[in-house]
């Protein structure tokens, strides 16, 4: 039996000229998500930045199976940090921990 | 191949880190690496304008106006390749039948206002270009190269408007391949009119 809810694991990539923090990043795809999307959308869709996962540009967002392709539409609509222009670029797409963690290595 | 049909500051190396082969630039580019289209915006106040804007050379024609009687002159009279924008009923099914596409802009959402009403006239507008089969192009619309966006979140972005998987894939690359064809024909010679091209001379 297939469970309700399944994670998908997002690789992303940030272009930017400037870094920023884990947290920064965190919130601000949290906050998109709730602008497109309202608070239920928020709580379906569960983002959740894996910091442990984070390296250089490329950080790990885990969110529900169902809400991948919002969470996408979402992070595409955040121009900016800290009032520093940033497009995040999706790589791909991986439905267990241990691939992602393989491809990250 | 992916194709962003509608950005107006050219970033060769951004567009291929961003998963593009070819991009159609509403300005001057100059690329190696990534095919190029010329676009152009035709913004016009009456029907005398239009005719007059839509006799460029450029690869690629599209209206942005918003007005339906101007949306109706250039459909009916075939002066342009796209139509920026909502249209609605009778006007989508003419642009099915002469082949002119729908351009939908992910800087419309970024842009907007109030986004809630960009969404839902968006999705209207691809409901009725998916009923009457009138071919749908998804761009960024990027007025700079931070407004960007990967083909990934271009597709993500149409499914989230009503498109299937594979209609959003194809929004990014099926029409577009058809208006590169055509230009290519038209440097070779070869291309007479819309259904009409030399095979050979002889």
């Amino acid at each position: 039996m297939k469970k309700p809810y399944r994670k998908r694991y997002i690789l992303f990539e940030i272009i930017s000229d400037s870094k920023f923090r884990d947290n920064l990043i965190d919130i601000s795809i949290k906050n998109a998500v709730k602008e497109l999307f309202g608070t239920f959308g928020l709580s379906e869709a569960n983002p959740k930045l894996l910091t442990e996962l984070s390296k250089g540009n490329k950080h790990v967002l885990q969110v529900d199976h169902r809400c991948v392709q919002k969470v996408k539409v979402a992070m595409a609509t955040i121009k900016e940090i800290n009032k520093k222009p940033i497009i995040f670029k999706t790589i791909k797409v991986y439905g267990t921990l241990k691939k992602i963690k393989e491809v990250i290595k | 191949m992916f194709w962003d049909f509608w950005i107006e500051e050219f970033d060769e190396k951004l567009l291929q880190k961003l998963g593009f082969e070819g991009a159609c630039v509403f300005g001057e580019a100059k690329g190696r690496k990534i095919k190029i289209l010329k676009g152009e915006k035709i913004i016009a106040k009456n029907g005398n304008e239009l005719k007059k804007k839509t006799k460029s050379r450029a690869d690629f024609l599209m209206l942005t106006n918003t007005k339906e009687r101007l949306q109706r002159i250039a459909i009916k009279r075939c002066l342009v390749d796209g139509v920026h924008g909502f249209v609605k009923y009778p006007l989508i099914k003419e642009m099915a039948e002469k082949n002119i596409a729908v351009v939908i802009s992910f800087n419309d959402l970024l842009k907007s206002k109030e986004p809630q009403k960009t969404i839902a006239k968006m999705k209207q507008t691809i409901k009725l270009a998916k009923k009457y089969k009138t071919p749908i192009v998804i761009v960024s619309g990027a007025k700079n190269k931070w407004e960007l966006r990967g083909t990934s979140e271009l597709i993500a972005f149409g499914e989230i408007l009503g498109l299937q998987r594979n209609e959003a894939k194809k929004a990014l690359y099926e029409f577009q391949d058809k208006i590169a064809e055509r230009q290519k024909l038209k440097k070779e010679g070869k291309y007479v009119m819309p259904g009409v091209k030399i095979i050979s001379k002889d």
